[in-house]
């Protein structure tokens, strides 16, 4: 078990690195102004989220691993759309890799540009005129760039030497530490109960009922698989009649993860982005609009989930290979019983994955929404917290696993048994 | 701006840049990753010899470490 010991030990302390970053400043930078940009529902709160507010504190490693995820995402629509990426992906993938990481490079460059803009249009810099101004804005770029790639690879630290998926880890890391706003509850709490609203006392105490609900619900959904059942036609040191095997393959339910969300809440987070950048002197009824429509609003809960079915659906079509997984089974000399191999098993894979795509789009609309909706509700901004919890449950089973693998090898059983 | 300030700015420029160019060259695959206890094929080739690859990790975390300390210095002056 040493080796174990000492896995956990180099992950908790990339952790604790990680977290020290998130605690140092960028030069230059006076971040007590900028507070107004965060917490209305906008990217930037997002982004705060993913990077355990960093950003909100101007720090080190602010930008967190955004970037990576960014260019990882980029990189993996582009093979959909561009054969020469695709082409890239299947035969060359040391190329495939390089590129990623040069384009996360660009993408920390470019996103440390804009904050750098945001930071300046909020009056939040200590040099605005001269060389001052230019050393610091590239004193400060450079800063949010390097943070970027530091974190990602302190994340690769973890992979290396860790347990785990270090870049998961990293956004877990982050989501976990701010959860200690809880704390905030109890003062809520003892506030209504002075005051004798005993209707608010009862919704502060459900909340922490209805959070473990909704991790149980998040595990369960995050686990179930529909699966399509093989039949192997031989296996190897049995005869042909005892060793037709019979197995299965699982599609999960919730397949595309937290992206649809990701996605979902990017595309509807623009309006108010775009309006935090407007002066409302200059342009009151664009001002108005494009910040009005935040997560307060129905309209805005009703298009959030349409582009999570929709997002969902499309990130399956991409992702999900039915033509290759029929042409494997056909090589292993497999099939699935009543179905001839070939298209009609591509076809029949495509009908099985697009039969729980809709239940799994359900499920992260639910996931997604019913915090917003709660939030609308009891006036708090908890609008975050669905991708948050996907984001933790995922991630969490994820190590489990991983160590479960380690212990299985030194012990030829793991503890999940 | 104070002079400690520009020398401070300089160092975690040349921090920054060295952390920027370190992690694009470096060579990690998330998906195929050693096999739990296996030495890295040219650790068994080279013995005890550092190969480029573990010299520009080493690279990496003393600007890592560097950059830290600066960015430190700098809220601290």
């Amino acid at each position: 078990m040493e080796g174990l010991r000492r896995k956990l030990l180099i992950t908790f302390g990339i952790l604790l690195l990680f977290r020290l970053g998130c605690a140092l400043p960028v030069p230059f930078i006076q971040k007590d102004v900028i507070g107004g940009i965060f917490g209305s529902g906008n990217l930037f709160a997002y982004m705060s989220m993913l990077s355990g507010g960093a950003l909100e504190r101007c720090a080190l490693l602010a930008l967190g691993v955004s970037p990576y995820i960014n260019a990882s995402i980029i990189m993996q629509l582009l093979a959909v759309a561009l054969p020469s990426v695709e082409r890239m992906f299947k035969e060359d993938k040391e190329h495939y890799r390089k590129t990623m990481q040069y384009l996360s490079l660009g993408m920390a460059v470019l996103m440390a540009v804009g904050y750098y803009a945001i930071l300046r249009s909020y009056g939040a810099l200590a040099y605005t005129q001269g060389a001052s101004a230019v050393l610091a804005a590239i004193v400060i770029v450079a800063a949010f760039a390097a943070g970027a790639q530091a974190t990602v690879w302190l994340g690769w630290l973890i992979d290396d030497y860790g347990i785990g998926n270090g870049v998961s880890l990293l956004i877990f890391a982050g989501i976990v530490s701010r959860w200690s706003s809880i704390l905030y509850l109890v003062d809520a709490f003892s506030y209504f109960f002075q005051n004798k609203n005993i209707v608010h006392c009862i919704f502060v105490v459900l909340i922490p009922v209805l959070a473990v609900l909704a991790v149980y619900f998040v595990v369960k959904t995050t686990e179930a698989e529909k699966r399509v059942p093989v039949q192997y036609a031989r296996a190897a040191g049995k005869s042909s009649f005892q060793g037709a095997g019979r197995t299965h393959i699982p599609i999960k339910v919730v397949m595309s993860g937290v992206l649809p969300i990701i996605f979902a809440g990017t595309v509807m987070s623009l309006p108010a982005t775009i309006g935090a950048f407007l002066n409302p002197a200059n342009h009151p009824t664009a001002y108005r609009l494009l910040t009005g429509f935040t997560s307060a609003n129905w309209l805005y809960c009703i298009l959030y989930v349409v582009l999570i079915f929709a997002f969902n659906y499309f990130y399956i079509d991409i992702q999900f290979d039915a033509t290759k997984i029929s042409n494997d089974l056909r090589t292993a000399g497999a099939s699935i019983p009543g179905v001839r191999p070939g298209a009609s098993t591509a076809e029949y894979l495509k009908k099985a994955a697009n039969s729980v795509a809709f239940l799994g789009a359900g499920i992260l609309a639910i996931v997604a929404a019913a915090p917003i909706i709660l939030g609308n509700i009891m006036g708090m901004s908890i609008q975050l917290g669905g991708t948050s919890l996907l984001i933790v449950v995922g991630v969490a089973l994820e190590v489990v696993t991983s160590l479960d693998s380690v212990v299985a090898i030194r012990h030829q059983k793991g503890f999940l048994n | 701006m104070p002079v400690i300030h520009i020398i401070l700015s300089i160092l975690i420029l040349a921090a920054a840049l060295v952390i920027m160019a370190g992690v694009c060259a470096t060579k990690h695959d998330e998906v195929r990753r050693a096999p739990i206890g296996a030495i890295p094929k040219n650790d068994r080739m080279r013995g005890s010899a550092k190969t480029a690859e573990q010299k520009l990790k080493m690279c990496i975390a003393i600007a890592v470490a560097l950059f830290a300390a600066l960015a430190l210095a700098m809220a601290v002056v």
